[in-house]
């Protein structure tokens, strides 16, 4: 065994219940390597991960940390061993200032009475917070700052500690592009300074221009590991899905009406967005990109009545709307796919059938009162076979569900409903590659019926493949209006970031 | 792998497996356990506090708690049983009387929790004491007699063998489970206790289903309250107290979840059941009163414990 080999683990077995996550996985991890971890839903990387974070106990099979033979019992274990698991969801305390939220590691190992010498911290805080250029107070209540701040707090906390090992589960699922450029300048850093990372995400674009070697797995067996410059983007993807794909984005069939559908007139939503002033039409697919924070999310949730605008008309189909509330938008045909599939798309501890007609529950009634159950059936029945949804049976709860198939569901509960205009608000957030694309199918056929399609991402790779004119906002305006068919990538790039072409 | 699966079906059906157990021990033990007399003992004494559960399952279920069902039960029936005395209205108003009461101050409950976002179990908190108080400032805190016979019929006569307290209550529950388990309605309220946030993107009229479950609540109530005023065939001070606990109890052991969104009719009925024969036994087999409150918390606390490790085995 080569000397410089941090962690080693060999033939991996884990099930839970009857299911198979991890069938013999071999998995090496060398001093200073930033390596990359790729594979589809359930393809066993979180299991993987979690083992090596010592939140799960592999049922067969070795770890070596440094040669030597170790259990890792629980994540604390695994902590004293210098590895460090920053989670997909943040475990950071709302209600404390960032001083605290970063130091807590070291506040909670103290003794209960001892003394806390806040001018020590502040310092080092401040030191934190200059190398991951977060311009922010301190004593700022953690509370007050959005996703991406919170995120690089929660990262920051790896500087505080003796981390041998860094797991990294999607760091940047909510960062936007200035803290992405921060974020790799410091795992880059910490490499040098002889951290071993290991970083799981489902953007590829960012794999690529960050790991040195990227390890494949798939139905929880070991694919192999490859170093980056042999992969491209395709064959990544070749080996995640184990097959050819032909293309990332399905073929445009949909056709621009004549008709405008929603029109909104000076929009205005106080320190999120201001005059705003948007057209759709029948059969279009509107992109609206822009860095977190440019007001894209705000304005979706505006328009859907879910936060109160300030100022602005809104007309659908030649109707000036007087009500701002989803109950009555719905009512004029409008949908909304939320960013947050979990906390405000589903409703987790109920079952597939619930979910699939939350939005059209009106139409099963039976003698005015009565739900029809039997129709409820057939139509969840009928829209699971066209979707493709991946359950066992209707009354599965949607929580073990993989997040592709779970925006599916979503997805189905507008379209039972057959709205005029679907807001979709990153509708392909954390969704595997072949999720993505039936996905990218679906908005074009439900615009291809005529329906039109509010697209909102922060991903322009798929603005670019899915929409037909995209909007560009920044800091709550909007900058450009733009065909994507007369625009690129790299224009988009810069004029997200304020720059007009 | 066979014994995390023998654990799950136990957990799922054990309050079927608990009754029927205490049943099976009773009926061992005490000769005069399932005797008619007895049983039907058992069943008038649920009746009443069985109707406040149904309605404090809607709530539950819609995420909150409803603490003043008992003092709302004393003060509607106290306004029924003083507008007949003092300004002889017409047994039929008087019932009317004391529905609508509790209809009112359910619908003050839902509204502030609804609409002013005031968290349930203060808001309740308050309304039980505000109930509670003018309940005794009407009575002048004296029980109240001199309802007339109509009322009294309500509570005492019966229908071959079977009295009018317990069809009246299994007729509640009847009507209860259609509308959580069969209504358009019921959908929209475990879509409301699931994920109020869901809910309202799928355009659901969240804060108007929260004071509907109030608001039902606040009928139920008020028909336990017409067939507790009958039965004792007057007002009397202490009326409803300690219902809050037994409604939440029943609620809580008939497998719904505090959280919200999970819960069913069917399972507080059976909640209802086994307190119900708890306390029977109890009695019969001579345990004092002080004692038995001992048990009731114990059979709480065991409830809440199978309801934690029912969301436990769940998730992992």
């Amino acid at each position: 065994m080569s000397s410089n080999v941090i962690i080693e683990l060999k033939n991996i077995h884990k099930s839970f219940g009857g299911v198979k996550a991890l069938k013999g996985v071999d998995f090496t991890l060398k001093q200073k390597e930033i390596h990359a971890i790729v594979g589809e839903n359930g393809a066993g990387k979180s299991t993987l991960m979690n083992i090596i974070g010592g939140n799960l106990q592999p049922d067969i099979g070795d770890i070596f940390l440094m040669g030597k033979l170790i259990t890792l019992s629980s994540s604390l274990d695994a902590m004293n061993n210098g590895i460090t698991f920053i989670h997909q969801e943040l475990s950071l305390f709302l209600n404390m200032d960032i001083i605290t939220n970063i130091f807590i590691d070291d506040l909670a190992g103290r003794k209960n009475f001892s003394l806390i010498n806040k001018k020590t911290y502040r310092k080092k805080a401040l030191d934190i917070l200059k190398k991951i250029k977060l311009d922010i107070d301190i004593d700022t209540e953690l509370s007050s700052l959005g996703m991406g701040q919170r995120q690089m707090i929660e990262i920051s906390r790896v500087l505080t500690r003796e981390t041998k090992i860094l797991v990294l589960d999607e760091p940047t699922s909510s960062l936007t592009g200035n803290e992405i450029k921060v974020l790799f300048r410091l795992i880059r850093d910490l490499s040098k300074k002889g951290v071993s990372i290991i970083y799981i995400s489902h953007k590829l674009e960012e794999v690529f221009k960050i790991a040195q070697k990227i390890t494949v797995l798939k139905d929880g067996c070991l694919v192999g590991t490859y170093s980056a410059d042999s992969l491209n983007h395709n064959k990544l993807i070749e080996l995640m899905i184990g097959h050819k794909i032909l293309k990332r984005f399905p073929t445009k069939k949909h056709t621009i009406r004549e008709k405008p559908i929603l029109e909104v007139f000076d929009f205005c939503l106080k320190n999120k967005f201001s005059d705003i002033n948007i057209t759709v039409k029948r059969g279009e697919v509107l992109g609206i990109t822009g860095l977190l924070g440019a007001g894209k999310t705000e304005l979706g949730r505006t328009i859907f009545g879910l936060d109160k605008r300030n100022r602005g008309d809104l007309i659908i189909n030649g109707k000036k709307i007087k009500y701002f509330s989803p109950h009555n938008l719905i009512k004029f045909g409008m949908g909304f796919v939320t960013e947050n599939r979990v906390e405000e798309g589903l409703v987790n501890n109920a079952d597939v059938k619930s979910n699939m007609i939350l939005a059209s529950l009106d139409n099963y009634r039976k003698w005015k009162i009565f739900f029809n159950q039997r129709k409820q059936e057939n139509k969840v029945r009928y829209m699971t076979k066209k979707m493709n949804i991946v359950i066992d049976n209707i009354d599965q709860p949607v929580n073990s569900l993989s997040g592709g198939n779970q925006q599916k569901i979503v997805l189905s509960k507008w379209i039972l409903n057959d709205p005029d205009i679907i807001i979709l608000d990153e509708p392909t957030h954390g969704i595997d590659v072949g999720a993505k694309y039936e996905i990218y199918k679906l908005i074009d056929d439900i615009a291809n019926r005529g329906s039109a399609i509010i697209f909102i991402s922060s991903e322009i790779p798929e603005i670019l493949g899915v929409c037909d004119r995209v909007l560009i906002m920044y800091e709550g305006k909007i900058l450009k209006e733009i065909k994507t068919s007369n625009t690129n990538q790299q224009e988009l790039m810069l004029m997200i970031q304020g720059q007009t072409i | 792998m066979l014994f995390s699966k023998i654990k799950k079906i136990a957990l799922k059906y054990i309050i079927y497996i608990v009754f029927i157990v205490l049943v099976l021990i009773m009926a061992f033990i005490s000769p005069v356990f399932l005797t008619t007399a007895n049983i039907v003992n058992v069943l008038l004494q649920i009746s009443v506090i069985g109707t406040v559960a149904i309605g404090m399952t809607y709530v539950i279920i819609g995420q909150n708690i409803d603490v003043s069902v008992g003092s709302i039960v004393a003060v509607s029936s106290i306004c029924g049983v003083y507008a007949h005395c003092n300004f002889n209205v017409h047994p039929i108003i008087a019932i009317l009387i004391i529905i609508c009461v509790a209809v009112l101050f359910e619908l003050i409950n839902g509204l502030s929790v609804a609409y002013l976002n005031m968290p349930s179990f203060v808001v309740t908190l308050a309304t039980m004491q505000i109930a509670r108080g003018i309940s005794y400032s009407i009575s002048g805190g004296r029980s109240v007699y001199g309802m007339p016979n109509e009322i009294y019929y309500i509570g005492n006569s019966s229908v071959g063998r079977v009295p009018l307290p317990i069809i009246i209550f299994i007729v509640c529950a009847i009507i209860g489970y259609i509308i959580l388990s069969h209504t358009v309605f019921g959908k929209k309220i475990y879509a409301t206790g699931g994920n109020r946030e869901a809910a309202k993107i799928s355009g659901i009229n969240v804060k108007k289903n929260i004071v509907s479950t109030f608001v039902l609540n606040g009928i139920f109530i008020g028909l336990a309250s017409v067939v507790l005023t009958a039965r004792m065939n007057s007002f009397y001070p202490s009326m409803g107290t300690g219902y809050e606990f037994d409604a939440i109890a029943s609620v809580v052991i008939g497998g719904a979840s505090l959280l919200g969104g999970i819960g069913l009719i069917q399972g507080t009925i059976l909640g209802v059941f086994i307190l119900g024969v708890i306390n029977n036994s109890m009695n019969l087999l001579g345990v004092g009163s002080f004692l038995q409150l001992v048990f009731k918390g114990l059979i709480i606390f065991v409830a809440v414990m199978i309801d934690a490790l029912r969301t436990r085995s769940k998730t992992f």
